[in-house]
């Protein structure tokens, strides 16, 4: 007598989900559960009873892991590529990877989207023609004052 | 006694689905129970509403396992599967059903469910007592009042005749 045990990975253990006594099935339902990104990984056990013995055999047809989370992530720059990773998701990732740092001001700066970093380069580069145009503007009087002075003089 | 076979009958529901969508009514029913668990071992029958059920409560039915554990009791049966049984089966117990049909192959292994607590879904063939040959998925899902102790199954089947 066979039957398929659907295992589910939660709190770093297998645990059973459901039984299954058809093969297709319960690999098609182990499939559509990885698909859904919802457990951290699925695998289909076949256990074959032998009632004269009492005895079982168990097979491991599919042990599959969810794929890691920052595979899931797209690129800043465009956003379509872009899915949404809920918080719940999330934590357990940090977890696994020891635990992330608290953003500095320079990740954080480097994180900003590309839009606003062009918009402060043209404002900062708008605010330093207007000081080359101040400075050139006093030198300008600076140098009339300081030739009538010389021109009073002489 | 037991008008098993109609053409119209055992049209698989999962059929009419769109292309990509689960078909399998074992399967769509065992997803529902796995939202309505919620992170519980097991859903109240209070949180099973026959409306998020759509097309699949017709196929279904509900055991009462409390105080009939060897035993249990139809408390509802769905309006497409009742069909597959000549009597009204509400109130009736398991062992009425007889062999060679669709009620009894799918409730078979309710006490394997009540062992295990954990869902099981069985499909294959069996011959009707009409000597055709049927082809069924079916799925017994136990629901619990109090969250602990399994107080009832609900369950989900259909069936096609195989061809010649």
């Amino acid at each position: 007598m066979r039957a398929y045990e659907i295992q589910l990975f939660k709190d770093n253990k297998w645990e059973f989900d459901s039984y299954i006594n058809d093969c297709g099935t319960a690999m098609a339902e182990a499939e559509r559960l990885l698909a859904t990104n919802r457990h951290e990984g699925v695998r289909v056990i076949e256990e074959e009873y032998d009632p004269a013995t009492n005895r079982s055999k168990c097979n491991i047809l599919l042990s599959q892991m969810r794929k890691p989370q920052r595979y899931a992530r797209g690129p800043v720059r465009g956003g379509t590529g872009r899915r949404k990773t809920s918080s719940k998701r999330a934590a357990p990732r940090r977890r696994r990877t020891g635990g992330r740092r608290p953003a500095s001001g320079k990740t954080a700066a480097r994180r900003r989207p590309a839009v606003s970093r062009r918009k402060e380069k043209a404002q900062m580069g708008t605010l330093s023609l207007l000081w080359v145009g101040i400075i050139i503007v006093i030198s300008g009087i600076a140098a009339l004052i300081g030739l009538q002075e010389v021109a009073e003089f002489l | 006694m037991t008008e098993l076979l109609s053409d119209a009958q055992l049209e698989d529901i999962g059929e009419a689905l769109p292309k990509g969508m689960e078909r399998r009514l074992a399967l769509r029913l065992l997803t529902q129970w796995r939202d309505l668990c919620a992170g519980q071992a097991f859903p109240a029958f209070s949180d099973i509403n026959p409306a998020d059920l759509d097309d699949m409560w017709p196929n279904c039915f509900v055991l009462d396992t409390e105080g009939f554990e060897t035993d249990p009791v139809f408390r509802i049966v769905g309006d497409v599967i009742a069909t597959k049984f000549d009597d009204s089966l509400i109130g009736k117990r398991v062992s009425f059903v007889p062999p060679g049909n669709l009620f009894y192959v799918a409730t078979s292994y309710f006490s394997a469910v009540m062992q295990k607590e954990a869902p099981i879904s069985r499909g294959g063939g069996f011959i009707s007592e009409h000597g055709d040959r049927i082809l069924y998925r079916s799925v017994l899902l136990p629901v619990s009042d109090d969250g602990i102790s399994i107080s009832g199954i609900l369950g989900g089947a259909n069936c096609r005749k195989m061809d010649d």
